[in-house]
């Protein structure tokens, strides 16, 4: 089933490469049949999903047998979410990319790569094949910058594919030595490796540094400081739909390999450093904010804003390698559970944002916020919805938002208090700018000989769910987080 | 006071829900059809109102309080539990903010009717309202904190309301800003009383809930947390934060005035019956927290005596009639403070309610001035009303005397019950909120010598406002004058929290006659005699002179924040923006060297050597020797020879050279 919800999106990339690319609207529908065909597939698994189960729709057969490479994929607590994030976010990408006129045939082949790429990452158990999906991942992406990003689309896709291989060839050289040392790729093998205390034996002096050189890997990716630098290039260039699957799936990428691998395979490293490692955290989600409050463009805001949301996630893993103090609370819980519904809501959230700062673009033929005044008065129902979609990523409560925030600081309150009081500043500054930016967009006095459309209901339809996802994230968060419970704790009690 | 848990209580909860979803559906109808959005709203304000009183008359009969908890989410093996709860507190806040809140929105519907965005506005006020009952019923303090979050949100948007206009916007972004500088010390104190009790519930069935004996016990067994502070002190002081943002007080009152920007039914909502309330009610609901520590109390009346004392100063300089009333609120809020930190809940919670009536009197009575004068404010432009709109001036004039706490009054029993705790417990707090009251009857006098007598000062003859607006003046009218009697004749003391009313004492008695008296009569002689008029400088300033600009100025409290905090912050912003850039430039000077080097691979020696040299060199050279070629084999055969013969010369120079040497 997973290997079907994986390939269907490829599948139909085929398809549309043995199409004539002047067939603009058969390529289209290919390409949403095979979203929406993993989309209904994920569902039916997320459906079928057992809660108090750990593992399930596990796939594992031998690969490579030569190299004991095995192909296996699985569902758990830890990817259940992120699944649904990819196959939610697509179809949003897919309705964004309607408009693109230019070479749509290579476009939309990039763009279903990609959506493999991403279920194969969240998918995959072993590092062989996941590997091959992690750095699949960067060609789309590389290829949809260069062909349709903006002014300077070529220095932001150097950039980007610079710093996302610097962070990756150092994971390959971890995991190669990783493979000689323990002769398996399997992740639940190495968590168990790690779990019985062998695996550090067998790193022995290397541990840090294997530790380290994984760490690199997702820091890039996350990103956190210092190695976050690409990210506002690459946002701001790429074009809108590319944009919506950096900020809304790739950023979890990281977060995600902290999760699924550097916890499990280095617990005792993760609390010895938990230190300085929340530290990074820390200062990410606060320069974030700062950052954020003194951009001219609304991409500008919108990327520091997601840097500032994806670090509070970092900021959850990281808190988990303190030391629990006088408290009845299960902090680790609540702060890995946070982090976890915090990657959907910022998933859900930062690509409807998007979405309508592109729907925006293509009407102001500009992001600049300083250029744009009064517009609540020309476009009230878009600016009913962007102020939803603003206001769930400013933490408001009944949103998405919210109620993943408060998780995460109510768990590493109690395991790091003076960082989470410092962390709350962020909130403060969220607040700033995001006010700010729609202050300055939209109110004011109404301005002269506008006639521009209000947004239209094609273009509504497709953004709708994010706004009633957001609302159901943050009313009923135990809706999303029954799916996690069970892997989350079983982590915990492995590591504690 | 026994806490029961009951599931039959649930049904409080459609007190919030009905608003709510009110203003969903408000939401979603066609923003033109306004009758229909005013009519859904009111018929929701309406079966709120109904329900409130049932629940205000259930806690007459109950002892202790009921309420009910549910699971939200589960994280491992922790559980977050959310709650609904029923005492007195509740029920009678839940009984004066319906009440008063039907009203105002029976005001606003007549008082928006020119306004197309109507139905848009009645949407936000049903928000609000839906925000503040769910505040009141909440039976934890994180549910507590998501209605009061929702409740600056509606603010945010009513006061930003004609949001075409850039001091509204302006206005709506600081009062959200101000409370959430409060709200972020508020979220800390919920995330330290989680840390210490594992709840946020108020009461549990287990007895664990943070204001029973044993989570109040877990809390207090913290001692010296920080600064001497037991953790439940600590707790209830952060929790001040919050309210300090809410309410008002100092230091972050600064919104509170701007926020007159939003339409009058907006202010009256937001500063009288509701919003500003929350921050006293937030104390008044956790006051077992701040009852663990003395220290807290006494915090809490200090600033609120400070505030009192600092707003009613400023107000007795103001030219709006609103902004006057705002700096009133604030000074009364103080007030209330000083009630809460001195007496206990019953004392200040009696004067917020009471306050309630007569403040949301004076806030639509000053917005039927304002329709009648046409959107004029300032009072220096007004004068002799009381010949034009007599209704709304009558009203009015009674919301001054309840305001002033004239005897017998509403203002006068709960004004007079905080004097009285205040003489006991401290004397300067005593005092400093007895010179509050007395500015208070002085400034709002000045303001209704300015507005209602001498001549009329304006352009266009001022009218009375239609019966729609008039009816809920009068209404509050009554209760302004009554509603304390009624009230202390019903023991609201001992409904409110269980105490017997304090002995009366004759010296503070006789002291508050004096203050309200005196008040009133000074600032009638005062004013009277006094010129009043646009650009004639205020009796006032005559008699002071400069610091009448400071106190005009609002002691630069603005300005000061912007001279300081706000360059601190904008500092942190430069400071993260500066950050980047250098990180950036790093960036930029490593992948320059990358693709320096990519470009010298890729061109010096990919194009110059293979392709140029080897490749296209050789490709050229052969090419461009053909010419030569060419025009060597042109088929004379002298040129033949000639080429011949220097070739057997070349041959024979190379020969001799190489034979040479």
């Amino acid at each position: 089933m997973i290997t079907a919800i994986t390939l269907l999106p490829l599948f139909a990339a085929f398809l549309i490469l043995l199409m004539p690319a002047r067939r603009v609207n058969y390529i289209k529908t290919t390409a949403f049949m095979g979203a929406i065909g993993s989309l209904l597939m994920t569902s039916y698994c997320l459906y079928h999903f057992d809660a108090s189960a750990g593992l399930q729709f596990e796939e594992k057969f031998a690969w490579i047998p030569l190299l004991s490479i095995e192909y296996h994929v699985g569902l758990d607590g830890f990817n259940a979410l992120l699944v649904l994030l990819v196959s939610i976010v697509t179809q949003l990408v897919l309705m964004a990319s309607l408009s693109v006129t230019k070479n749509v045939k290579t476009y939309f082949i990039m763009l279903l790569l990609e959506v493999t790429a991403l279920y194969g990452v969240f998918t995959s158990l072993n590092f062989f094949q996941w590997f091959l999906y992690w750095e699949v991942c960067l060609i789309p992406i590389f290829v949809l910058i260069k062909t349709h990003g903006g002014e300077n689309r070529h220095k932001a896709a150097i950039s980007f594919v610079l710093f996302t291989v610097l962070g990756s060839v150092a994971m390959l050289i971890a995991f190669l030595f990783l493979y000689v040392k323990t002769g398996t790729f399997d992740f639940i093998e190495l968590a168990q490796l790690a779990k019985d205390g062998q695996l550090k034996l067998l790193l022995g002096d290397y541990y840090f540094w294997i530790f380290l050189c994984i760490l690199m890997g997702f820091w890039v990716k996350v990103p956190l400081v210092p190695l976050h630098i690409w990210q506002i290039p690459t946002y701001a260039q790429a074009p809108i739909p590319v944009t919506m699957f950096l900020t809304g799936v790739l950023s979890k990428m990281g977060i995600y390999g902290f999760l699924r691998i550097v916890w499990p395979l280095f617990p005792e490293a993760m609390q010895a450093h938990a230190e300085w490692l929340i530290g990074f955290a820390l200062a990410t989600l606060l320069l974030g904010a700062f950052a954020a409050m003194r951009q001219k463009h609304l991409r500008a805001v919108m990327t520091y804003s997601s840097l500032n949301h994806v670090a509070y996630c970092a900021f959850g893993v990281f808190a988990m390698g303190f030391v629990l103090q006088d408290t009845p609370l299960d902090a680790r819980s609540l702060a890995l559970q946070g982090v976890i519904l915090q990657m959907f809501s910022h998933g859900i959230v930062a690509a409807g944002l998007f979405y309508m700062i592109g729907i925006l673009e293509s009407r102001t033929k500009t992001d600049r916020i300083d250029q744009m005044s009064g517009l609540g008065n020309v476009i009230p129902k878009f600016t009913a919805i962007f102020g939803i979609l603003a206001f769930s990523s400013l933490g408001l409560p009944f949103l998405a938002g919210f109620s993943a925030e408060i998780l995460i600081f109510s768990g590493s309150f109690a395991l790091a208090p003076t960082q989470t009081i410092l962390a709350t500043l962020a909130l403060l500054a969220t607040g700033v700018f995001i006010l700010n930016a729609i202050r300055n967009v939209f109110t004011g006095p109404k301005p002269k000989g506008s006639d521009m459309a209000d947004i239209t209901p094609v273009e509504l339809s497709p953004v709708l769910p994010f706004v009633f996802m957001s609302f159901l994230i943050g009313i009923l968060p135990s809706v999303w987080l029954v799916y996690s419970n069970k892997t989350v704790q079983e982590l915990i009690l492995n590591l504690f | 006071m026994a806490a029961v848990s009951q599931s039959e209580i649930l049904w409080i909860a459609l007190i919030p829900l009905l608003p709510l979803v009110a203003s969903l559906v408000i939401a979603l109808i066609n923003p033109k059809s306004k009758g229909l959005g005013v009519s859904i709203a009111m018929i929701a304000m309406l079966g709120s109102l109904v329900l409130s009183f049932k629940a205000f008359y259930m806690t007459w009969h109950l002892d202790g309080a009921l309420f009910f908890n549910f699971e939200w989410l589960r994280a491992g093996s922790q559980s977050v539990e959310l709650g609904v709860l029923l005492n007195s507190l509740t029920g009678s806040m839940l009984a004066m903010v319906t009440f008063v809140g039907l009203l105002i929105f029976i005001f606003a519907g007549s008082y928006m009717d020119h306004d197309e965005r109507k139905t848009r506005f009645f949407c936000y006020l049903c928000l609000f309202a839906s925000g503040m009952l769910g505040l009141l019923i909440a039976n934890s303090i994180l549910l507590l904190f998501m209605c009061w979050e929702i409740v600056g949100l509606a603010s945010y948007l009513l006061i930003g309301f004609w949001f075409h206009k850039p001091e509204a916007a302006k206005a709506a972004q600081k009062a959200f800003i101000a409370t959430r500088v409060g709200d972020i010390g508020f979220l800390i104190g919920i995330l330290l009383v989680f840390k210490y009790t594992g709840t946020f519930v108020f009461y549990s069935s287990n007895g664990l809930g943070i204001l029973q004996d044993i989570g109040l016990t877990m809390l207090t067994s913290h001692t010296n947390v920080i600064l001497g502070l037991n953790a439940a002190g600590l707790v209830a002081l952060l929790f001040f934060v919050g309210a300090i943002g809410k309410s008002g007080q100092l230091p972050l009152h600064i919104w509170l005035p701007d926020a007159m920007e939003g339409p009058t039914p907006v202010s009256a909502l937001i500063h009288a019956a509701t919003m500003v309330a929350a921050g006293v009610f937030l104390v008044a609901r956790t006051y077992p927290l701040f009852a663990a520590d003395p220290i807290t109390l006494s915090v809490v009346a200090w600033f609120g005596a400070a505030t009192a004392l600092f707003a009613a100063i400023i107000a007795l300089a103001q030219y709006d009639i609103k902004r006057i009333l705002a700096f009133s609120t604030v000074s009364q809020l103080g007030l209330m403070m000083v009630g809460l930190g001195t007496g206990g809940v019953a004392t200040g919670m009696f004067h917020l309610l009471t306050h309630a009536f007569f403040k949301a009197l004076l806030f639509l009575g000053a917005g039927s001035i304002i329709h009648g004068c046409h959107d004029e404010q300032d009072i220096r432009k007004m004068g002799g009303l009381l010949k034009y709109m007599p209704t709304s001036s009558v009203c009015y004039l009674f919301g001054t005397l309840a305001l002033c706490a004239f005897p017998f009054t509403a203002g006068f029993f709960s004004k007079d019950a905080i004097l009285l705790t205040a003489w006991s417990k401290s004397q300067p707090i005593f005092w400093i909120s007895a010179s509050a009251s007395f500015l208070t009857a002085v400034y709002m006098t000045r303001q209704c010598v300015y507005v209602f007598l001498g001549k009329y000062r304006g352009r266009k003859s001022p009218h009375e406002s239609s019966l729609q607006m008039t009816v809920p003046l009068m209404i509050l009218a009554v209760i302004s004058l009554v509603g304390g009697y009624v009230a202390t004749s019903f023991h609201v003391n001992h409904y409110l929290d269980g105490s017997d009313h304090a002995e009366h004492l004759q010296i503070v008695v006789i002291i508050s006659y004096c203050i309200s008296l005196g008040g009133i009569f000074l600032g009638y002689v005062f004013y009277k005699r006094g010129k009043l008029g646009e650009g004639l400088p205020d009796p006032l300033e005559l008699l002071i002179g400069p610091i009448y600009r400071v106190m005009e100025n609002r002691f630069y409290v603005d300005e000061v924040y912007n001279g300081t905090i706000y360059k601190v912050w904008d500092g942190l912003g430069c400071f993260a923006q500066l950050i980047d850039e250098i990180l950036n430039l790093k960036k930029l000077i490593t992948v320059g060297i990358v693709r320096f080097f990519a470009k010298f691979f890729a061109e010096t020696t990919d194009e110059k050597f293979i392709n140029g040299l080897a490749f296209d060199g050789v490709c050229h050279v052969v090419q461009e020797s053909a010419p030569i070629a060419t025009r060597m084999q042109n088929g004379f055969f002298s040129g033949y020879l000639r080429t011949v013969s220097i070739g057997v010369l070349l041959l024979g120079i190379i020969m001799w050279v190489s034979f040479g040497s």
